[in-house]
This record gives C-alpha cells, structure tokens and sequence, in this order.
C-alpha cells in the first residue's frame, strides 16, 4: 500500500506513517445497523463490510469480470500501480471499479508522488488531486458491493475516541503536578510520565497562539505535515474537512527560524515566545552546538491524529506541551525483559516497529488489552499543560479535538548513560543529525568531556556497572559462577569507554 | 544440514522436485522451511494447480540470483511500469494465467513476480477507454444512463 514515508528520516516517526496494509486479521467492522450507536455514518457510495455479501442476491463484483477471481487486497494493489488517468478510466467501467477507485489511499499516494503546482484541498485526496468541486462528485449507489478493504478505513476514519479516552482506571492515570523543581525531576521523577498544569500558562505562545491566528499570521508559511509540505492555510483547510483514516500530521522541525520566534529564558531573552522549563534542567544534547539532533518540533492537527507507539530517537525524554486543544496519551516502560505493547511488534534489532496498525485500528483491536497491561499509564493533557515523556518510552498519542503544540526532546542529567548507550551501541539506529556530522558519537563524548568531565565520568561508570551487571549475570549462567572471567570481560566486552582524562585519547568501541 | 533438493505437490496431486534455493524465493517456504525444518515428504501447495506451480518455479528459477527484496522498492513499483524482457516473454500467457500467476505470487509470498503481474496488468489497462478495457478483461457495463452521465460529468472535471 501506499507508504507515505519521507520526513527526512529525521524523527522516530516512520510509524506513523508505515505501509498501510489492509489487514485482514482485524476484527470485521460492525454491520451498518448496529454501527448507528457509534454514529458512524455509511460509506459515501453505501459499500457494505464483506460479511454481508453471505446473505445477498445481488454483487456488483459479479461484473468485474476476469478480476473476479482476486481478493479485494490484490485489486486494490493492483490499482496502486495505475496513474490518476488509467485509474479515471478504469473507474468507468462498472460501479465496482469505480468504488475501488475512489479509495482513497490511491490518491494520497498519487498526490505526494507528484504533488500538483497549486490545489485547492477540497475534502478528499481525490478531489483534490483531480481538481473536482465536492457539488461534481459521483453519489452512486453500490450498496451491492462487499468490501471491507473499502469498508474499513472509512469505518475507522470517523470511530469516536470516547470510549478510549475516558474511563482510565486509577492505577493507570498519569500524575497531574502543579509544577516541579529541578531536584525533584532529578531525583524522582525522571523515570516517571507526568502532567504539570501550571508552567506553560505563562507561555506568550499559549496566551496568543490560536488556529486563527496562526492562520493570519502564518498562512503562507509552508510546513511540513509527514510526507507533504504545504502553506499552512492548505493545512488547515484540510484539517477542517479530511476523512482520513490517519489524518496527516503537521510535525515540523524548523518552526522556530520559520515562524521568526525568539525561545528562552526570559532574562536572557526577554521576547521569548516559550522557555524550556527549569524542572528538566540542562540538555547535554546542547554541547554539540549546531551539530546537535534535530531538538522542536511544531505539531499542529485535527482530533484523531497523532504518533502511533514508537520510542523516542537517540534514547532522549521529551516533553510535550499543548497549547490548544487536548491530547491522549497511553504509555509502556520498556526494557530488554518487557515485551513491547499489545499490538506492537519490534524487529529483532529493536530499530523497527513493525506494527501495520493505524491509531485507530489499534484502539479497536489492542487498547483493551493495553488497559489492563501492568504498566500501562494513561492521561489527558489540557491546553496550558505539559507531558513529560521518560527515555525509552513507549508511547502512543491522539488528538481528541483539534491541537496545538510544541514538543521537544532532551537529554537529562539521570538518562545521559542511555543516550551515551545507545550512541554507542545503537549507531545505526541514531537519527536526526545533519548528514555532515559524520560521528556522533565521538563528538558527543569529546565535547561532554570538555564541558562536564565530571558527569561524563558519573554516566560512564553507571554504564559500565550495568554492562558489568548484565555480563555477571550472562557468566552465572553460562559458567555457573560470576568471578575471574568477570573482570575480564571490562576490557574484552563489546564495549569500552577509553576516556582516560585526555581528549586525544579517545578510543571508539 | 538442509536438503539440497525439495518435492512441492500442486492441488491437483502432481508432485514437482525443485532445488531448495529456488523454493526459497518463496517467503512462505523459506520461513515454513526454517519453522518446521527440513523433510522428505513433498509439501503440499494447495492453492495452487500444477501448470500454475511450473510457471512459478519457471519464475523463480529464473530468478534465484537476484538481490532479495528490500522494503523500499514499494516507491519505485508504483513509479514505473517498466518490466525486463525476459519477464515480458515470461508473462505472455492467457489472462487466465496471468490471474492466476498473480493469486500464486500473492500466497506464495514471491514480491518480485506479484510485482511483475501487476505490472503486466497495469500495462494492459494503460492507454486504453473505458470501452476497451472492459472488452480486454470482460467487464460488465452495469452503470444506469444516468449514473453514466454523472460519471462522465465528473470525469469532465477530472480533465481540465
């Protein structure tokens, strides 16, 4: 299916926006009548889920002649290989094609193939990518055809989030906090998911930013919104009026120079439009200067977009601050012992998730599960509210209306071992630096060593003891006892710090 | 150690002796292969009959040298309608064939001949009206007058 997948490599996002296949394992949607609770309106042209076909006297797909012996999947792989002209004509030779072709999934991928010079978004892919007023669009009737592949993202583009995002039991709800102190993050709460309610409503952002006035100020700032960079009065008006199933993200890294703010602490800089706050303390990212990963984000989108589970890049926390609208967030801690979330599957390297889920498919399928998962840790996040998400954190985010926000990531005091560990160890895995900084790593250890030797030194020897844990361990169980290959092992690992105290010396592992 | 030589039988009882490698362009095989490990005993392929399976492992024996698949060859697949020549002669077979080819490649898990089907059939519907791509695949015009004149009024649109 479509893969709708270039943002610059540059974020852990790539599971938003992974192969969409039509997964046929999923639980089949409700029939119509029982889906009038949900409030879910009918497919546009009347397409019915495929159970119903059992029962029925009459199938469009009778007509579709020698396609008649591939499953709706293969016709629907086959028109991925058809341009916008061949897909128009084929659309016009029976009323099952047509269905087919105004599956939009076809379209978004012709669109960001080859995105046209100027459009108007008009409602859907589509529409837009053929220029076809929504007054001009077809309303046949093919409640004779039987598709849940042209069924489902329909269904799941207009679930409601309610029963997701209410009802989180007490033991799974995150801890709400006015405000926290540096110590206190430092000492308690780096490890811990929490909301604080207080700080950002000081933010000028959050007492100014609202979508209209983005829009005025903004309009024809272009954006990147996951595989699209559009103006942002685009953007909203495809907020306004999309039936996605995943609606696209506005997620752009270059916001700050893009939109001219000024961000930091207000005595130093005293038209700042947000700071970083005091609680998560200094990001030892910084000491790379310009050469550091890829740090803000601006996220911008309606109810029911978001981040499918991913951890974030480089093994960094993030905090995530929403300035209009309101976000859900369920979250996992994960280790090498935890398996990873229902409904999440990891390539054996850890580097890929592997889930072909979209948000809302997995709400159906896996949030039940989930919910009663030891670890599991739910919360809303208001406007004027921030969410602190720990190292290596699974997490899956939604918007319930449509959101603001600013997200950014950084390395804190207590998890400098993990970002120098997966540095080292997870080199392939590294994102978000620019192409020219060819070791990461290396540079990261020298300029830690000249700006804070001695916490380098603290992480240093928290990783070497943890190495060390896990290697004695690895012995007791191989040899049967823990002792002289143990000390070994320091220098033999796989891994090993050369920092002897003189930069020259640096020995990459 | 793995046998060289493995025995597949076709729906309709045939049983066919391919070297292992070959089988193995099948991703269904392979990880069935390294799953249950190795038999003497033929395989049983049910989905698919025996002209169908000998124009397979025609493909894949053809094939067994190329690179496997990366996932990033989705893009390129969509861009391009170009197929080698040696799969163009491959794939001049009834359209019957062709179909079946493609459900094979599907279950058998083998992307690069779905890809060539595909293709094949992609390029069968390019260039063509409405009218004659329904004469090529036997498609029932089963749109009402109306309804047809809604379409064309659309497909009027769609063409400025």
């Amino acid at each position: 299916m479509p893969d709708i997948n270039s943002i610059d490599g540059v974020r852990d996002l790539d599971q938003e926006t992974v192969t969409r296949a039509y997964p046929t394992a999923l639980p089949n949607p409700e029939p119509e009548d029982e889906a009038a609770h949900d409030a879910i309106p009918g497919h546009p042209l009347g397409v019915k889920p495929s159970g119903n076909a059992l029962l029925a006297t009459e199938n469009l797909r009778d007509a579709i002649g020698v396609f008649n012996i591939l499953p709706d999947e293969l016709i629907l792989m086959l028109l991925e290989h058809l341009d916008g002209p061949s897909l128009v004509r084929i659309g016009r030779t029976c009323k099952a094609f047509y269905a087919f072709t105004r599956a939009e999934e076809l379209w978004k991928a012709l669109f960001v193939a080859s995105p046209p010079a100027k459009f108007t978004w008009k409602g859907t892919w589509r529409s837009s990518y053929l220029n076809i007023p929504p007054t001009e669009v077809c309303v046949l009737d093919c409640s004779n055809l039987y598709s849940d592949v042209l069924h489902r993202p329909f269904h799941c583009a207009h679930i409601s989030l309610d029963p997701y995002v209410t009802g989180i039991p007490a033991r799974n709800q995150i801890a709400r906090l006015p405000d926290l102190t540096f110590e206190e993050f430092n000492e308690k709460w780096s490890d811990t998911p929490f909301v604080l309610t207080e700080p950002v409503k000081q933010w000028p952002v959050y007492k100014k930013w609202t979508m209209d006035s983005l829009l005025y100020d903004y309009g024809e700032t272009v954006f990147r919104a996951e595989a699209v960079d559009w103006p942002f009065y685009s953007y909203v008006e495809y907020m306004k009026n999309n039936s996605d199933e995943s609606p696209l993200y506005l997620f752009d890294r270059a916001f700050v120079s893009k939109m001219g703010l000024k961000v930091g602490q207000l005595d130093q800089e005293p038209e700042a439009a947000y700071w970083p706050l005091a609680c998560f303390g200094e990001d030892f990212f910084s000491v790379l200067g310009n050469d550091r990963p890829d740090r803000q984000w601006l996220i911008v989108g309606p109810e029911r977009s978001g981040s499918t589970f991913h951890k974030d890049p480089n093994a960094t926390s993030a905090w995530n601050a929403v300035i209009r609208g309101s976000k859900y967030w369920i979250m996992f801690p994960s280790s090498s012992k935890l398996p990873p979330p229902p409904g999440v599957f990891v390539s054996e390297d850890q580097s890929e998730v592997t889930s072909p889920l979209s948000i809302a498919e997995w709400l159906f399928g896996f949030h039940a599960e989930a919910r009663r998962t030891p670890g599991c840790v739910e919360g809303i996040c208001n406007e004027g509210e921030i969410l602190h998400v720990p190292s290596g954190w699974w997490h899956l985010v939604v918007n319930i209306e449509p959101s603001i926000a600013i997200t950014q990531n950084f390395i804190p005091r207590a998890h400098l071992s993990a970002a120098l560990d997966f540095l080292s160890n997870k080199a392939d895995q590294v994102s978000g630096f620019r192409k020219d900084v060819q070791n990461p790593y290396d540079s990261f250890l020298a300029k830690m060593q000249e700006q804070h030797p001695d916490l380098l030194k603290q992480a240093q020897e928290e990783l070497r003891k943890k190495t060390e844990g896990k290697k004695r361990k690895w012995d007791e169980i191989v040899h049967g006892n823990a002792d002289q290959e143990g000390t070994d092992a320091n220098e033999g690992g796989g891994f090993s710090f050369g920092f002897g105290g003189d930069d020259s010396d640096i020995e990459v592992p | 150690m793995s046998a060289t030589m493995l025995t597949f039988q076709s729906n309709d009882g045939v049983d066919i002796t391919i070297a292992r490698d070959v089988a193995e362009r099948s991703v269904l095989i392979k990880n069935m292969l390294e799953d249950l490990g190795d038999t003497d005993e033929a395989i049983p392929i049910p989905n698919v009959n025996e002209a169908v399976l000998r124009k397979v492992i025609e493909w894949c024996e053809h094939h067994k040298g190329d690179p496997p698949s990366t996932g990033d060859d989705d893009d390129s697949r969509r861009k391009t309608t170009d197929i080698d020549e040696w799969d163009q002669k491959f794939m001049q077979v009834d359209q019957e064939m062709l179909f079946e080819i493609i459900l094979a490649a599907n279950y058998l898990d083998i992307k690069g001949l779905l890809d060539v089907g595909c293709k094949t059939v992609a390029n069968m519907i390019k260039g063509k009206s409405p009218e004659e791509i329904r004469k090529t695949f036997n498609i029932q015009n089963d749109f009402t007058p109306e309804e047809e004149d809604q379409i064309r009024r659309e497909n009027e649109w769609a063409e400025e």
